[in-house]
């Protein structure tokens, strides 16, 4: 999805076909990605979620190793223009742990075990798949094609 | 037993011959049973999981909906996927949202970072 997403955006979300929705789900083998949602969840507070996720996702290997993690994050923030008092009080009091938490345990209560894993679904039909893993773009335009045209549920 | 073979093959043939004579199909026909056919697959991608899904979402509380008169539980609560009108670019549980709130596909990511 990492090099799907852009794509998405620029055709099937831009021209009204698809709307995403992230909820986290940090694995505990990913020893910083609490961290990172957090700081995520911290920018979506101030309307830069997606600017954040993006960051995050480039300088994945730099905060990973970050010897000073709140500083990084907050830098980021600085870089994204938020107002950097309110982002780092809200980091460093767990402002966005819960929703976090709570995406985690949707995901969990859904089946998820691993990322990304993703819902794709038409609400009009109830149709819809899950895929786990990265899939390619085109794969992607086709399996969403395919939840389109899929009749109602039942018929 | 060659005899046997022999009028197998002939009533073979015969029958080939007559599916030959028969008047093609329409296109439109066969479009419309091929666009049939696809729309009865169901959906499936070789790394998705083969089994259709729904939301991971409940769209209400059915134990403590409202009632109607025939005696139907209600599903009057709102789509905790629906984006917030009161917060563009969020649904209504909170999570971070991109596109036509009306779009006819959603896509739920469950992701981190790392």
């Amino acid at each position: 999805m990492l090099e799907t997403e852009p794509k998405l955006k620029e055709t099937l979300v831009a021209d009204g076909s698809v709307r995403l929705i992230y909820k986290h789900f940090p694995l505990p083998s990913h020893d910083r990605a609490d961290d990172a949602a957090e700081a995520s969840e911290c920018a979506a507070q101030q309307d830069k979620f997606w600017e954040m996720k993006e960051l995050l996702f480039e300088k994945a290997a730099s905060w990973g190793a970050a010897a000073d993690l709140p500083a990084t994050f907050e830098q980021y923030a600085s870089d994204l223009g938020l107002d950097t008092a309110t982002f780092r009080q809200c980091y460093d009091s767990g402002g966005g742990r819960q929703r976090w938490q709570e995406d985690s345990a949707l995901g969990q209560s859904a089946g998820v075990t691993g990322t990304p894993t993703f819902f794709i679904f038409n609400p009009s039909t109830g149709q819809g798949t899950r895929i786990p893993g990265f899939v390619e773009y085109d794969q992607l335009a086709e399996i969403i094609n395919q939840v389109l045209t899929a009749p109602p549920a039942g018929e | 037993m060659r005899k046997l073979f022999v009028i197998g093959l002939a009533a073979g043939l015969s029958l080939l011959l007559l599916a030959c004579q028969a008047p093609a199909a329409p296109v439109d026909t066969e479009l419309s049973n091929v666009q049939a056919t696809i729309e009865q697959a169901p959906v499936e991608a070789p790394t998705a999981t083969t089994a259709p899904v729904e939301s991971p979402v409940p769209t209400a509380d059915t134990g403590q909906g409202d009632t109607t008169a025939s005696g139907d539980t209600s599903t009057s609560e709102p789509d905790p996927l629906s984006v917030d009108p009161a917060r563009p670019g969020f649904t209504l549980d909170g999570s971070p949202t991109l596109g036509a709130a009306d779009a006819p596909v959603v896509i739920i990511d469950f992701s981190d970072f790392q």
